[in-house]
């Protein structure tokens, strides 16, 4: 783990703007996207776009921006969210966009996969949380 | 950490983060914030003089409760699990020779504890912000939170605590151990 002022799971990229927090504090939708996007060429070829993909990444991103945003200066739980329970939802679907958190330093959000493949850790006492995400990382790479 | 570095974390943009949340800490002279970002301890950590573990009841392989203390949210589990690290309950927020001294924060409305800090001084505290940075500020600047973040409030603060600074907490070190169950990753994923 660095101890550099870019921790790279600062939640510095996280303020959200104020019309956007005023909307969420009035528990109004604040944000939205599109699933809907074809790419057809000067020839008129279509393109196959992987729209799974794209929608995975922008689901996984939002719940991670606002789980951050809610969690991130509590000291009591900062794992149990209604944003970090919607990363679990994805299921498998989370699992890359979770390991590239993970590889960037520790991160609650390796409990995240705890919940999505349960039973293959178990922990016995206190484990720290560089430990448990370096083994996550060592498992997924034998897969 | 160097006093180049350290100057640089408390830059606008950083400060910015935590005045968002906290805004009556964007006039509060005394703020500054002192370390990097890490999800390796929390504030009750932090004014315990733990740095290598996060402090809370929740079932967590890097959290750690005290052994033998109620396993709740309320202000005086949270007096409790200070009392079985060393510190007892006083008057005021004074600080006395000898003893380090922490103040303990809790929402009010849902009468659950919230936050801890040290006391440094007689105007300052130094809190770790959650997974946050870890910085100083004055009394109380932290009661009030910015729109849309009304869930992370810390509270008001309830109860003065200290502990002889000679006092060395018997523990056995923490350890723990991980078993993998690779095949059955295996067959999670092929479903």
């Amino acid at each position: 783990m660095t101890n550099s002022m870019e921790t790279k799971n600062t939640i510095s990229s996280f303020r959200l703007p104020l019309s956007e927090r005023e909307l969420k504090a009035k528990g109004e939708p604040a944000f939205a996207f599109s699933s809907s996007i074809s790419l057809v060429d000067n020839d008129g070829n279509a393109q196959k776009i992987d729209m799974h993909k794209t929608e995975q990444n922008a689901i996984f991103a939002q719940n991670f921006k606002y789980w951050n945003q809610e969690t991130a200066l509590l000291s009591t739980n900062n794992v149990d969210n209604p944003y970090f329970q919607g990363i679990v939802n994805m299921g498998v679907d989370a699992v890359p966009f979770i390991l590239d958190e993970l590889k960037k330093g520790p991160t609650t959000l390796v409990y995240a996969l705890d919940k999505i493949f349960p039973g293959v850790m178990k922990y016995e006492g206190f484990v720290s949380l560089n430990d448990a995400c370096k083994r996550w990382i060592e498992i997924l790479k034998q897969v | 950490m160097d006093r180049n570095t350290q100057t640089s974390l408390n830059n606008q943009h950083n400060r910015d983060i935590l005045c968002d949340i906290f805004p009556d800490l964007r006039n509060d002279a005394n703020f500054e914030i002192l370390s990097p970002q890490t999800p390796d301890y929390n504030c009750i950590a932090w004014a315990m003089q733990f740095e290598d573990r996060w402090v809370s009841i929740f079932d967590y392989p890097n959290y750690w409760w005290p052994n033998g203390v109620e396993k709740t949210m309320s202000p005086n589990a949270l007096i409790k699990a200070f009392e079985a690290v060393g510190f007892t309950l006083c008057d005021n927020r004074d600080l006395e020779e000898s003893f380090d001294k922490v103040v303990l924060y809790k929402n009010e409305v849902k009468n659950e504890w919230t936050h801890a800090a040290r006391i440094i001084s007689e105007t300052t505290e130094h809190s770790k912000f959650g997974q946050s940075f870890d910085g100083t500020h004055s009394h109380e600047v932290l009661c009030k939170t910015g729109i849309g973040y009304e869930d992370s409030s810390y509270g008001i603060p309830y109860a003065f605590m200290k502990r002889s600074k000679s006092f060395t907490i018997k523990e056995k070190s923490l350890s723990g151990t991980i078993e993998t169950n690779l095949e059955l990753l295996r067959q999670l994923l092929k479903k």
